[in-house]
């Protein structure tokens, strides 16, 4: 398990040939490009030839994937004469399909199919887009219309003639009655009313002279008159549109099925488009070379061993390049490469999450990795749970393809699973079932499973505790040494002895004293421990300051040090009190249950109680323990010896967004 | 049997648990809306910005490790020890450290966290010194919690014969 050294490469090339060696240094998938240094007197790289128009064609590919998408949607949900809706197929888990580079390559040889499809693609998603119009110009107006649908005379009709007005009114609903009490006083007056929708339709037939009487009170009971062009009954209306709209609807199906005739072309689409965003990456990282008349020079981040490959690979492409290794230095910011082995590998989820480990780093992984298995299994703390998660978590990792990032977090659950699983018969907690008492009732199995027991946390919860904190001690004087030891590895022994040693002998001492139970001797050795650890922290750790009142007072105020070490320490009664929580709801959920299965009309209940209680009470807690257990790790440990502050090594020409090349 | 000591006692539990859950409660909700506002326009910062919003939360695991310990003393899971008032006080008063400092504590940590928040949106590389100066506000909810352990715990308890 280690961070891999990294190596740099500088190499000179034709400009002919850049491209070529570019596709030569992606196929190799092992190296980075960087800021080519020096070499001031030349210009910064330009590309020959222009395109400009290559973010043009990414967004083109983009929307015709989106049009092809959403069309596979819509044709989904429409439903054909005597067919079945076809379901669109989701897979569980989102993975790119993986192709070779020579298939990667060649793409651009298809192109202009591709491009020709993209563009009936967006021929036809305008007038899909025209289609939709049309449609809802139609629904509006027979929304209009749909008020009137009981008048059976054209609607243009109700027009004034020389001497009588003839009205198609509306009046809110409200207003009815006010409105048929005033006009049934009336004379010489012809009013028809309608049903309408929230509001009373009505045609009013008066003379002119009549009207002016009736407008206040029309006005007064917020009339409104409507005037329509059309000269058709309104049902006739409604009925043209609704055809309108059906053979609308039937040349959209149509065309949606034309769209989804392109389909095959999905994954061309999307891997031209996979090809162009590497180009355009690649356009941008050439401001980086520097260039002459006809070569250029780049540079580029390559771990050591695969310098052999890097080299033969090139020489391959070309004899006419010059190649050249460099060992980082100082002001070089290398990314970082990674490798652990399988089982270490996917806790490499948990320490990217805070920052994956700079160049100069020791990696964490096997450390952080160890601590987080350990303390998952006592924050789950019971056994069936853990059993049930590794069995789920290993049943997805073995049937269902996945990107590497949540293989490595699925990973580390499962791994958690078998933690718990050890912990739980440690604990004697299996699904919240109170073994003692079913080993009583004659059960073998629970005998057996009781034998296994050490102790019940509920039942001793000082030696719980003790454990948890004890575990937490351990992993922070662990945190401690591994500063030390990263300290004499950079050769400041004498540091290492000051800052680490002395806490070393200031808790070894404490420990010391709280044996007194074991020897009469070992508290009394441990206070002289502990005190000389004391003496070393005041005189040393105000070191850097100067004068000899500002070292001692220094070396005074880092004991309150002391007190951030007891914060850490308790901190890890959170193990504790995370798997009392998951133990004491699974005892509820056991005691609910048992309730409900005692009587025969809640007993289905009480077995649905039971699967969701328990797997609501596994999700909750596998969620707590996991983040509960990161932040341990990251302010805890961490906090001790590791800064982070690297970001991880990108190969050139692995960033697609669609496919994975081999 | 079941008296008024010991009916003190579960006050005391009540306390402990209801205010620093309260607290944690408030604290990590106004660290999740900023994180959430975070989130909207950096998902890739949704990690970090969920562990600062845990950080808020130790108070009420330690009012639950309180009210536990109060629990355990009076015997729960056997036969309840019938308490003198006296112990009972006793177990109340030793309760109040925890309940009310992990309530205030609680919500000032979320402060600093909501502006850690805030750090982690602007200078993404610098989240260790946010979450160093959220977890400083800690140091007083551990102190509080410490005080209660030791009059919950050390104690003799007295009860009616």
């Amino acid at each position: 398990m280690a961070i891999v050294k990294m190596s740099k490469l500088r190499l000179l090339g034709l400009k002919k040939q850049q491209n070529k060696i570019l596709a030569a240094l992606q196929q190799t998938k092992s190296i980075e490009l960087k800021k080519t240094e020096d070499f001031d007197f030349l210009a910064s790289g330009t590309d020959i030839h222009n395109d400009e128009d290559l973010n043009e064609k990414l967004s083109r590919l983009t929307s015709a994937i989106h049009i092809l998408e959403e069309a596979e949607k819509q044709s989904a949900l429409q439903k054909t004469e005597g067919e079945k809706p076809q379901k669109v197929k989701k897979p569980l888990f989102s993975v790119r399909s993986s192709i070779s580079f020579n298939q990667f390559k060649m793409i651009t040889e298809n192109e202009y199919e591709i491009f020709s499809a993209v563009s009936e693609l967006e021929s036809c998603s305008e007038k899909l887009l025209l289609f939709k119009n049309e449609i809802s110009k139609h629904e509006s107006i027979i929304e209009q219309i749909k008020n009137f649908s009981e008048i059976d005379v054209p609607l243009n009709m109700f027009k004034d003639t020389a001497n009588t007005k003839i009205m198609l009114c509306t009046l809110p609903a409200e207003f009815e009655k006010p409105l048929t009490e005033f006009f049934e006083k009336q004379q010489r007056v012809i009013i028809q009313k309608y049903k309408g929708i929230g509001q009373v339709v009505f045609v009013l037939i008066c003379t002119k002279e009549d009207y002016t009487a009736f407008s206040e009170k029309l006005t007064q009971l917020s009339f409104s008159r409507i005037f329509f062009d059309y000269d058709k009954t309104p049902s006739e209306l409604i009925n043209t549109h609704k055809q309108q709209i059906e053979y609308i609807k039937e040349q959209r199906a149509a065309l949606l099925g034309k769209i989804m005739r392109h389909k095959p072309m999905l994954s061309d689409i999307k891997l031209l488009y996979d090809y162009y965003n590497i180009a355009v990456y690649t356009k941008e990282q050439k401001k980086n070379f520097k260039s002459s008349a006809s070569t250029f020079i780049l540079e580029a981040f390559v771990p050591e061993e695969s310098i052999e490959a890097v080299q033969q690979t090139l020489k391959k492409e070309t004899p006419n390049i010059l190649i050249e290794f460099s060992e980082i230095n100082e002001q070089d910011n290398p990314p970082t490469y990674v490798r652990n082995n399988a089982l270490v590998k996917p806790f490499e989820a948990v320490t990217d999450m805070y920052s994956p480990p700079s160049h100069n780093d020791r990696d964490p992984n096997l450390y952080a990795g160890i601590f987080f298995f350990i303390f998952f299994g006592i924050m789950l703390s019971d056994a069936g749970y853990g059993l049930v998660l590794a069995i789920v978590c290993f049943f997805l990792l073995k049937k269902f393809s996945m990107e590497d990032a949540t293989r490595k977090v699925i990973t580390v659950i499962a791994l958690g699973g078998i933690s718990t699983l050890l912990w739980g018969t440690v604990f004697g907690g299996w699904f919240g079932i109170d073994l003692a008492v079913a080993a009583d009732n004659g059960s073998a199995l629970a005998a057996f499973l009781n034998s296994l027991k050490w102790f019940n946390p509920l039942e001793e919860p000082l030696l719980m505790m003790a454990l948890c904190l004890g575990l937490g001690v351990f992993q922070i004087l662990f945190g401690l040494g591994l500063k030390g030891a990263d300290l004499i590895k950079k050769g400041k022994t004498l540091d290492a002895l000051m800052d680490v040693g002395s806490w070393y002998l200031l808790f070894i001492g404490i420990g010391l004293m709280a044996l007194g139970s074991f020897s009469k001797s070992l508290p009394e050795i441990g206070k002289y421990v502990a005190i000389s650890g004391l003496v070393l922290l005041v005189l040393t750790q105000g070191r850097e300051k100067k004068g000899i009142f500002a070292k001692i007072g220094k070396g005074f105020t880092s004991l309150y040090g002391i007190v951030g070490y007891i914060g850490d320490i308790i901190s890890y009664s959170r193990l504790f009190g995370l798997g009392l929580a998951s133990g004491v709801v699974g005892l509820i959920m056991n005691t609910l249950a048992n309730l409900m299965l005692g009587t025969w009309y809640l007993a289905l209940f009480g077995v649905i109680v039971l699967i969701v209680g328990h797997g609501f009470n596994i999700g909750i807690n596998v969620l707590g323990a996991y983040v509960h257990n990161s932040r341990l790790q990251y302010v805890e440990f961490f906090s001790r010896f590791y800064t982070g502050g690297g970001r991880t090594f990108v190969p050139y020409g692995s960033k697609l967004k669609y496919h994975i090349v081999k | 049997m079941i008296t008024t000591g010991t009916c003190l006692a579960i006050i005391g539990m009540v306390l402990a648990v209801l205010l620093s859950g309260i607290g944690s409660a408030i604290g990590v909700a106004k660290a999740g809306q900023a994180a959430s506002g975070l989130v909207s326009e950096s998902p890739d910062k949704f990690m970090k910005a969920f562990l600062l919003q845990l950080l808020p939360g130790t108070q009420g695991l330690y009012g639950l490790l309180i009210g536990f310990l109060v629990l355990m003393r009076i015997n729960i899971f056997g036969d309840v020890l019938a308490l003198t008032d006296q112990s009972g006080y006793l177990m109340l008063y030793g309760c109040l450290p925890a309940a009310l400092g992990g309530l205030i504590t609680a919500i000032y940590q979320s402060k600093v966290a909501v502006s850690s928040i805030g750090l982690l949106a602007k200078r993404p590389e610098e989240f260790t010194k946010g979450m160093m100066m959220t977890v400083m506000v800690e140091t007083y909810a551990l102190f509080a919690a410490i005080m209660s352990f030791i009059v919950v715990f050390m104690p003799n308890l007295q009860t009616i014969s």
